[in-house]
């Protein structure tokens, strides 16, 4: 190898690993920065338990939490059986016909769509066509439709990785293949469908675009609400973020910055810490796994 | 889907029937009464301060009240009391400016005096501008603060969107009724937070405001050698100003709504929170400005 | 798999079972079988519904658009002024060309950032420094992922943009085109680089060796063995990524000044990329209080959300030619 070669090559390739360390760094940037702008507000207690307030300081994120948990487990709730369901079908009973094509195609479409448009599609159906107001149902369908292609993948990916001699012992001894399913496959893939769910569940915990549309009124409401209506409207975390730092004004609260700044870094706390989970759960599961 | 429910839309519907409602306007009740139920106000950014302080103070006052306030833009309050989607409509300006608008379905309280001003970045160097000057910076003529007396920084233009009776307001008083505002600003905003930060993280930064909203970031300059100060607008002498308006639907509007109208108009709030906040009581003046009309 | 017919599992011998007891059992639990066959094809047809219904919905709220805008006028005219109609004058336009532009411009910009970064960290992920990559790259790829998007705009606002400003020409305020590419690149270089990632990592290991057995470098390599062979994922996940790029709204919204006027390239050159403009997601942002109130703006809104709805069919049908092509090659 000539000595030129070799000097480009160690360019190119320092080149590269320059990259990667410039990216790798601006994300640690990133999230210290938030961190550390936001630090006064996620230390400071009344910002968990107090609403946001229009007219003066001392906003909180209390009702914003309470809509993100209470919208994310209403969406869990349509799509982890609906996302299941898909999953066992393709893993078990499809073939590799159209019919089956067709199936995945239209999955791989629903996982592309912008959320915006699944926003517009939400506000159409959920909230125009029904006469009603925008609602934490309304956010929860339609949270529903850009989780659902997710969760069938990871379903139908959870139970094709149980070994074979699991189907076919059950089989065997007379089960039919609901029953297998039911009492067999299922259960052994237990730990990675609920590392799965709860992928599926951070997936859309920083989703704003289509709650913006169909669950949120827009407005920063003055008022505490912690109601338990799913026809209720409501704001989550990302939502706040962007209605707070758009509609609140100065005049009126002049801590819009602090407050932002704080849901801000709430949010990557929250996804750090889904992220950290999910891996040890993961590990947790393939621990088990490994023992049956 | 299964599982939804069909509610009828229009916010009046939710109002579970108001308490001992009082029925008189007159500006001089100290108190209001109390009602109950729920209503929604939206519109006017430069009102916003205002009805949110009062929402909050009167919720405080009346537990059994529910109002929710957000902003949106004179046009979309005015539009949104006329449909019915919000139960009090905020706007700078009067419905007569919206064509869209029957004006026979809604009905007007006007509840304080607003005083706008052209704010800029302190970099600029500029405390007091003519009204032909400001017209040449707005419309892009004038492209540097050195030109018409400040420093030598770049003008960065920052406008309101189309539907802020802010900036019909501006274009009425300040522009004589033509939009001559210049089609490339540096951005369009929608609320007066992002105008605030935009004016003052850019050092040639200008755009209008209600002083109201204005904070010590950003200087309000003087048109004409006069400031925008109640006095001035008394006296007639500063022009950038209009009555703040809350509509409310003509026939069948919410109880609460006109009790919490009436809240704002009772003359502990007119003395009290109004002037506090910066704005001026309605009886300030009678004289109407451009955008008044 | 186990390749059975559907509605019922494999039989077991029909052996004479005594009691009629146990032919009522298998019976039962053969339709069982069949009903939870049908129950889960139905679960899985349900992706198909929806695709169906928000096609419908939007094309359902876009119609009346259809006829009273026209595709001429929506895609023809830069005269975008979709809420004049409930606004204090002027007249309704609707002419979108700005804010379709806008949104491949800004896309553009994001792609010509995001692919070098995206690329490098794939090929160093697989190929320089796989174990520092899985224990570094992959999870921060991941957190990357996880970020919602309106932080990353939010972070745009307070961070990016003073530093644009500085480096915008004077009378602009940072916000624009560049702002808004920059915030999409770093949003779409997970997307891009995890998909390399794994193409790379599909490669066999004897083309990596036969090369370096030749006498190659390990650039030289890279450079005209591994990512000519991988790119069907490279394209895959670019073209991936221009659609994720193409859908984003709140990010862009809040740094790229949603000025309605297109930027004149020809006079400007580089410096148009400090205009301000817009996209269309971020004016179907706009219009989000005015749904109820504005019918004509949202029915334009909702032409545009079909306008995006079909670019994003067009990303996919040129994804399953790549990967089709690719798999023919083999």
């Amino acid at each position: 190898m000539t000595r030129r070669l070799r000097i480009q090559d160690r360019i190119a390739i320092g080149a590269l690993r320059g990259m990667v360390v410039v990216l790798l760094a601006l994300l640690v940037w990133m999230v210290v920065f938030l961190l550390v702008q936001g630090w006064s507000e996620l230390t400071r207690l009344a910002f968990y338990s107090s609403p946001p307030n229009i007219a003066g300081p001392g906003s909180g994120v209390g009702p914003q939490l309470f809509n993100t948990v209470y919208v994310l487990v209403l969406s869990m709730l349509f799509t982890v059986p609906l996302g299941l369901a898909g999953g066992i079908y393709f893993a078990e009973y499809a073939g590799t016909g159209r019919f089956t094509n067709l199936l995945r195609r239209a999955s791989e479409t629903l996982a592309t769509l912008p959320s915006i448009v699944v926003g517009l599609f939400g506000y159409a159906l959920f909230v125009q066509a029904t006469h009603s107001h925008p609602s934490r149902l309304a956010a929860a369908l339609s949270l529903t439709v850009i989780n659902l292609p997710y969760m069938v993948r990871v379903s139908e990916d959870a139970l094709r990785a149980l070994p074979e001699g699991l189907r076919e012992g059950s089989l065997a001894l007379g089960a039919t293949r609901s029953q297998t399913i039911a009492r067999v496959l299922l259960p052994a893939a237990m730990p990675a469908l609920i590392t799965g769910v709860i992928l599926a569940a951070g997936r859309v915990f920083g989703e704003a675009a289509a709650i913006l549309f169909t669950g949120s009124n827009f407005a920063l409401t003055a008022h505490s609400n912690y109601s338990l209506s799913p026809l209720d409207s409501g704001d989550t975390l990302a939502v706040d973020l962007y209605v707070f730092r758009t509609q609140a004004e100065p005049s009126a609260v002049p801590d819009a910055r602090q407050y932002a700044d704080g849901v801000a870094a709430l949010l990557i706390v929250v996804v750090l810490l889904f992220n950290v989970g999910a891996r040890a759960l993961g590990r947790v599961a393939v621990r088990r796994g490994r023992h049956k | 889907m299964a599982g939804l429910a069909l509610v009828a839309c229009g916010s009046t519907d939710n109002n579970t029937g108001g308490g001992a409602a009082s029925s008189s306007s007159t500006s001089s009740s100290t108190t209001a009464a109390c009602a109950s139920g729920s209503i929604t106000a939206s519109g006017s950014t430069a009102l916003q301060p205002l009805v949110a302080k009062a929402a909050t103070a009167y919720q405080a006052k009346c537990p059994g009240a529910t109002i929710t306030v957000s902003g949106g833009g004179s046009s979309v309050g005015l539009s949104n009391v006329a449909a019915g989607v919000s139960d009090v409509g905020d706007s700078d300006v009067p419905v007569s400016n919206a064509k869209s608008i029957d004006a026979t379905t809604v009905k007007d309280n006007q509840v304080a005096v607003v005083v706008f001003a052209v704010i800029v970045n302190p970099a600029a160097g500029v405390t007091n501008l003519t009204t032909q000057q400001v017209q040449d910076v707005f419309s892009g003529k004038v492209t540097n603060w050195k030109d018409v007396g400040g420093k030598d920084v770049a003008i960065t233009l920052i406008e309101r969107k189309t539907g802020s009776g802010t900036r019909l307001s501006f274009i009425k008083d300040m522009l004589g009724g033509t939009d001559t505002e210049s089609k490339t600003p540096a951005s369009t905003q929608d609320s007066t937070q992002l105008v605030l930060q935009g004016v003052a993280g850019a050092p040639g930064g200008v755009s209008y405001v209600g002083v109201s909203s204005a904070n010590s970031s950003v200087t309000a300059v003087s048109i004409d050698g006069n400031a925008p100060t109640a006095a001035n607008v008394t006296s007639g002498k500063y022009k950038y100003f209009s009555h703040e308006h809350m509509y409310v639907k003509a026939t069948g509007a919410s109880p609460l709504a006109s009790a919490f109208i009436d809240y704002i108009l009772s003359s502990d709030v007119q003395n009290g929170m109004v002037t506090q906040l910066g704005y001026l009581p309605v009886s300030t003046t009678t004289e109407q400005s451009a955008a008044d009309q | 798999m186990i390749e059975t017919s559907a509605g019922g599992g494999p039989a077991p011998s029909a052996s004479a079972a005594p009691a009629a007891g146990v032919h009522a059992i298998r019976r039962r639990s053969r339709v069982l079988d069949q009903l939870s066959h049908r129950a889960v094809a139905a679960a899985a047809a349900a992706n198909v519904l929806l695709i169906l219904l928000v096609v419908v919905f939007l094309a359902l709220r876009a119609a009346p658009g259809l006829k009273s805008i026209g595709l001429g006028q929506l895609f023809g005219s830069a005269d975008w002024q979709p809420d004049a109609g409930i606004g204090f004058g002027g007249s309704s336009a609707f002419g979108a060309l700005a804010p379709i532009l806008g949104s491949f411009a800004v896309v553009l910009v994001g792609l010509l950032i995001a692919v070098p970064f995206a690329t490098s960290a794939a090929v160093v992920l697989a190929e320089t420094n796989p174990r520092v990559g899985e224990r570094f790259i992959r999870p921060a790829v991941e957190v990357f992922v996880g970020i919602p998007s309106v932080v990353y705009g939010y972070v745009g606002f307070i961070a990016l943009l003073p530093i644009m400003r500085h480096l915008a020409p004077p009378g602009r305020d940072g916000s624009g085109v560049l702002a808004a590419g920059i915030v999409l690149a770093i949003m779409i270089i997970p997307t891009i680089a995890s998909i390399t990632a794994d193409g790379l990592l599909a490669i066999p290991v004897a083309l990596r060796e036969g090369s370096l057995a030749l006498g190659a470098t390990r650039w030289q390599t890279i450079r005209r063995v591994l990512l000519p062979a991988a790119r069907p994922a490279l394209v895959t996940g670019i073209v991936l990524g221009f659609a994720r790029a193409m859908g984003e709204a709140l990010a862009v919204a809040l740094v790229i000044g949603d000025v309605n006027v297109i930027p004149n390239v020809r006079s400007e050159g580089l410096r148009a990329l400090f205009e301000p403009f817009t996209t269309m997601t971020v004016t179907i942002t706009d219009g989000v209080d005015k749904l109820a109130i504005n019918p004509d703006g949202t029915a334009a809104r909702y032409m545009l959300a079909l306008v995006l709805l079909v670019v994003t069919f067009i990303s996919i049908v040129v994804v399953r030619m790549v990967l089709r092509r690719a798999e023919s090659r083999r």
